[in-house]
């Protein structure tokens, strides 16, 4: 790892949000004195996101292909779909997002057990990781898979009503996290890179993993019944911010946890199907304990600098000013937040060497920030204007759905792998906390992470046609070139 | 399908200088190139140690119908600022290889060997390396699971040495524990007819 480099590239991506924090401190929404907990954050957010990044580049992304890797060679499905299972499983455990979004719908949702819905989102990632390797091990078309899976969604949907609908995707967008998306992503690719017709099958996994946990939750809520409408608790998601050290300790102990399964598995793996030589398995440990030591300083500076600000900022902007100006913010927050998500920089990466420097980090990026500026504010709008959550859902992943007959099956893939990748730690404390402050309710706020989910599906494959396009073109110079 | 016979010009860049690279030589009279992204090790021992040596490169491979048009690249690239690396130029004309003074030392091997094969080419002397992921192509009738055919994944690791240091190389690379199983890798040598440091002096 190149960490000079990588904390560079981070520092640029952390900026843009700094910058506007500030302004709106020193004009609309004066902060006090949580700009210092915010600057102090931020400084975490670069060193956290640089280390993390670079740990994962040494130990996540070569175990996972290794593995995948391994599972096509080893021919045997009952071992591939074990081992899919049990790493989907474990990894909603990993992922500290979870619990706590699985905590606030029973907050809101007295007939669920926060208990049972992780038990639940596990299974539905593990069944759909296995899913989506035998997809990526046969071949299989990916749109058929996300059809499919998508039509069964919606059929759900229809018979649970918004309020399911919007925890559903939510929880789908919370489980594909910066620890489960590294690994899983690495999967998907060593699986492709062992078996014919590589670009066909590099992505997709996680974009079938996520909809596992749309289907679990969905199932849970039609069997326990209850649609959480009538609740009328004001918790607020966010953990209440205490000093550096108690939230230090805090995330310390949720990561540990979250962690500790996804290295027993690993070392597990290590010493009987992997068996990397000596050097580099010393390099991935290494590589681990970056990647520990990274999350945890990131997290630390999202939950001690970021959530508060957000519910001053969606606060002050709803009860003061007009609409429109939290609308701005929003969609400016919506840009600029994608940028610091650790996973998106994973993926963009992955893509990136897949396919050999031919789409730019920067591009994927760029359409991204498009994507989620407009799920952010229209997530405002519905909150304003109390929309049926179901338009979104059905409207915007079926036009997903619709543009994958014309974009680039790569850039399918991509798009669906993006959607939960949006979807990270910054958002789901952030940007969520921005919606908390301005609806005043956590119950309106749900959704919102969902839609950051599904936003890059739209844009991704826009790009995929955009690019589609441009190739036939240089393909026919190059030809005429050659004549 | 253009197809050339003479030599082809290797260069090892930093990332993100293949297409200003490509498009030097292009300029210089070469047809194109191809750019292949890979990966580099850090001349630092300490930041090795620490597992933070790995470093994104860039593989640039250029087709030339004879070794002039590499003079003219290689002057090109030096004099250009945003360029560092090294570059190699390999000549199927095999007198000109007689009096060469340098190898390039390929290794492919099955994956998660690279940081391995580079720890022992390094104790051995060499300065550097670069590795390419790769993949094998299945042999006809090969395996199949699920019906899809299954290929084995590869990494490439490249490394520019002097000729006295080639023996001692490729021995001790020759005898890694991991490299002992039959099948999981290759070796071989060729002659490099001509090595140039570019920019930086960077190797």
């Amino acid at each position: 790892m190149d960490f000079a480099a990588k904390l560079k590239e981070t520092l640029v991506s952390i900026v843009p949000i700094v910058i506007t924090v500030l302004i709106l401190n020193f004009t609309a929404v004066p902060l006090g004195s949580h700009l210092t907990g915010f600057l102090i954050g931020s400084l975490l957010l670069v060193a956290g996101l640089s280390l993390f990044l670079g740990g994962v580049d040494i130990s996540m992304v070569p175990v996972g292909e290794k593995l995948g890797s391994v599972m096509a060679s080893r021919k045997s499905l009952p071992l591939v779909l074990g081992l899919g299972f049990v790493i989907g499983f474990g990894v909603t455990f990993a992922e500290p997002d979870v619990s706590v979004l699985a905590s606030r719908i029973c907050a809101v949702n007295p007939n669920m057990n926060s208990t049972t819905l992780t038990f639940m989102i596990a299974v539905g990632l593990g069944l759909f990781i296995d899913i989506g390797l035998f997809r990526a091990l046969k071949g299989l078309s990916l749109r058929l898979v996300l059809i499919i899976g998508y039509l069964v969604v919606f059929a759900l949907m229809l018979f649970t009503g918004q309020n399911t609908a919007s925890m559903a995707f939510d929880s789908s967008g919370a489980t594909t996290g910066p620890l489960a998306v590294p690994f899983v992503l690495a999967m998907g690719l060593g699986v492709s890179n062992s078996t014919r017709g590589k670009e066909k099958s590099a992505f997709g996994l996680t974009g079938i993993a996520s909809i596992g946990p749309i289907i679990a939750v969905g199932l849970l809520a039609t069997v326990m019944g209850g649609n959480g409408s009538a609740s009328n608790q004001t918790i607020v998601a966010t953990s209440a911010a205490g000093t550096f050290s108690q939230v230090i300790l805090h995330v310390l102990k949720n990561t540990l946890v979250g962690f500790s399964p996804l290295l027993a598995v690993i070392l597990i793996l290590q010493f009987t199907l992997l068996k990397f030589p000596r050097i580099r398995f010393r390099n991935i440990c290494f590589g681990l304990v970056y990647s520990f030591v990274g999350i945890v300083l990131f997290l630390t500076g999202v939950e001690y600098g970021f959530s508060e600000v957000g519910v001053m900022i969606g606060k002050t902007l709803s009860e003061i000013y007009p609409f429109y100006l939290l609308l701005i913010v929003s969609l400016v927050f919506g840009a600029i937040v994608v940028l610091a998500e650790p996973a998106v920089w994973v993926l963009t990466e992955q893509i990136e060497s897949v396919s050999a420097g031919r789409i730019k980090k920067k591009q994927v990026m760029f359409f991204m920030c498009l994507g989620v500026s407009a799920a952010v504010a229209l997530a405002m709008l519905r909150i304003q204007a109390s929309i049926n959550y179901l338009y979104f859902v059905f409207g915007g992943v079926g036009l997903a759905l619709i543009l994958s007959f014309f974009s680039p099956s790569l850039f399918t893939g991509i798009a669906f792998d993006s959607g939960g990748v949006a979807s990270g730690p910054l958002s789901t404390s952030f940007l969520l906390s921005v919606a908390i402050g301005a609806s005043g309710s956590p119950e309106m706020s749900f959704g919102l992470v969902g839609l950051i989910a599904i936003s890059p599906l739209i844009t991704l494959q826009i790009l995929g046609i955009i690019f589609g396009v441009k190739e036939k073109k240089t393909a026919r110079r190059m030809e005429n070139a050659d004549s | 399908m253009l197809i050339l016979e003479g030599s082809l010009l290797l260069a090892f860049l930093g990332h993100n200088q293949a297409e200003r690279f490509a498009s030097i030589s292009r300029q210089c009279g070469a047809g194109g190139a191809t750019a292949i992204p890979a990966k580099g090790t850090a001349s630092s021992k300490v930041l090795r140690m620490l597992g933070l040596g790995d470093k994104s490169r860039d593989l640039v491979l250029v087709l030339l119908k004879d070794s002039s048009g590499a003079d003219l690249i290689i002057r090109e690239a030096k004099a250009d600022l945003s360029i560092s690396g090294v570059c190699a130029l390999l000549d199927s004309d095999e007198e000109k290889n007689m009096d060469s003074k340098w190898k390039l030392v390929t290794i492919i091997a099955n994956t998660g060997y690279s940081d391995d094969i580079m720890h022992a080419a390094r104790e051995a002397g060499a300065e550097g390396g670069t590795i390419v992921h790769a993949r094998g192509t299945a042999p006809l009738n090969g395996e199949h699971f699920l019906g899809v055919e299954i290929v084995p994944d590869k990494e490439m690791v490249m490394i520019l040495c002097p000729n006295e240091k080639e023996a001692r190389i490729t021995e001790a690379i020759r005898n890694l524990d991991c490299l002992q199983g039959k099948g999981v890798g290759i070796l071989y040598s060729q002659a490099v007819e001509k090595f140039e440091n570019l920019g930086s002096g960077e190797k």
